[in-house]
């Protein structure tokens, strides 16, 4: 007779998309939130993305995009530039007035061609590259 | 043994459960399989069925959320979500085959560990303590 060394704690499995234990707990991103150095812990099962994982082995891991491949994922090529262009009548160009993004003719300025950023996975202007989409007040606003 | 009596483990299936001599009933708490010591073979390669992963081949854990973020061990410690980095060997987990647990390709004493005990809702990297034998 010996020591116990057998310990739920440290054991998983990987079922289906999660990584689970005996109690029915899962590893999960806590709160679910996506954002990077976001802390990863153990919940009971609720089903979400938050809890769910792809278990990708090394020597499997599909290499990195170039740029002009498209990210099928996001349906981008990658940074290749482009317009948006509205479907109505006038078949207007958005346009990056200041900060503002906005209805204009076309006018063969960068401010009107955008592109897909893998690092950020965001759309960047291409005349000002730092900056990207994004919903006003932090996603609570119906600005962009 | 030799007052009739048996091994007895209750009716509860779990660690550190104490093991007494009682009078026979049948129960599942009472009966026991033997495997002698050259037949308990270890695997040591190839899909563990068990666990769903192979056994000792590295592999990354992938955020299903939208920026697919990885898994990381920061420090021997922590685990927090990233973004890929193929050469970060801290982002690299594999199954041993020993203790059955995932462990750190970076530090390899280190398994994937509920904190407190498993009283925690943390999870964190910490050295192996599980043997599944």
């Amino acid at each position: 007779m010996t020591t116990t060394s057998a310990r739920w704690f440290q054991l998983f499995k990987l079922k289906g998309n999660t990584l689970a234990n005996m109690k029915g707990q899962v590893i999960e991103v806590v709160g679910a939130v996506d954002a990077e150095n976001r802390n990863v812990g153990v919940n009971n099962a609720k089903g979400g993305m938050g809890q769910e994982w792809d278990i990708i082995y090394v020597d499997e891991m599909p290499a990195a995009l170039k740029i002009g491949e498209e990210n099928k994922d996001w349906g981008f090529k990658i940074n290749s530039p482009f317009y948006v262009v509205s479907m109505k009548k006038r078949g207007y160009f958005l346009d990056l007035l200041r900060n503002n993004m906005v209805m204009k003719t076309r006018n063969g300025m960068t401010s009107q061609q955008w592109y897909f950023d893998q690092k950020t996975r965001t759309i960047k202007s291409v005349r000002t590259k730092s900056k990207s989409w994004d919903i006003q007040s932090s996603g609570k606003a119906s600005n962009l | 043994m030799q007052n009739k009596k048996v091994l007895d483990s209750g009716s509860q299936d779990k660690e550190a459960t104490n093991v007494q001599a009682a009078k026979k009933t049948g129960s599942k708490g009472q009966q026991w399989k033997l495997i002698y010591t050259p037949d308990l073979k270890i695997q040591t390669k190839g899909l563990n069925v068990n666990f769903g992963l192979e056994i000792n081949r590295p592999f990354f854990i992938v955020s299903k959320k939208w920026m697919n973020r990885v898994v990381e061990c920061i420090g021997a410690s922590n685990l927090t979500l990233k973004t890929l980095n193929r050469k970060n060997k801290g982002q690299q987990f594999f199954l041993d085959a020993f203790s059955q647990t995932v462990k750190s390709q970076q530090w390899k004493d280190r398994s994937m560990t509920i904190q407190s005990n498993g009283a925690s809702t943390n999870l964190f990297m910490t050295t192996t303590t599980a043997r599944w034998f």
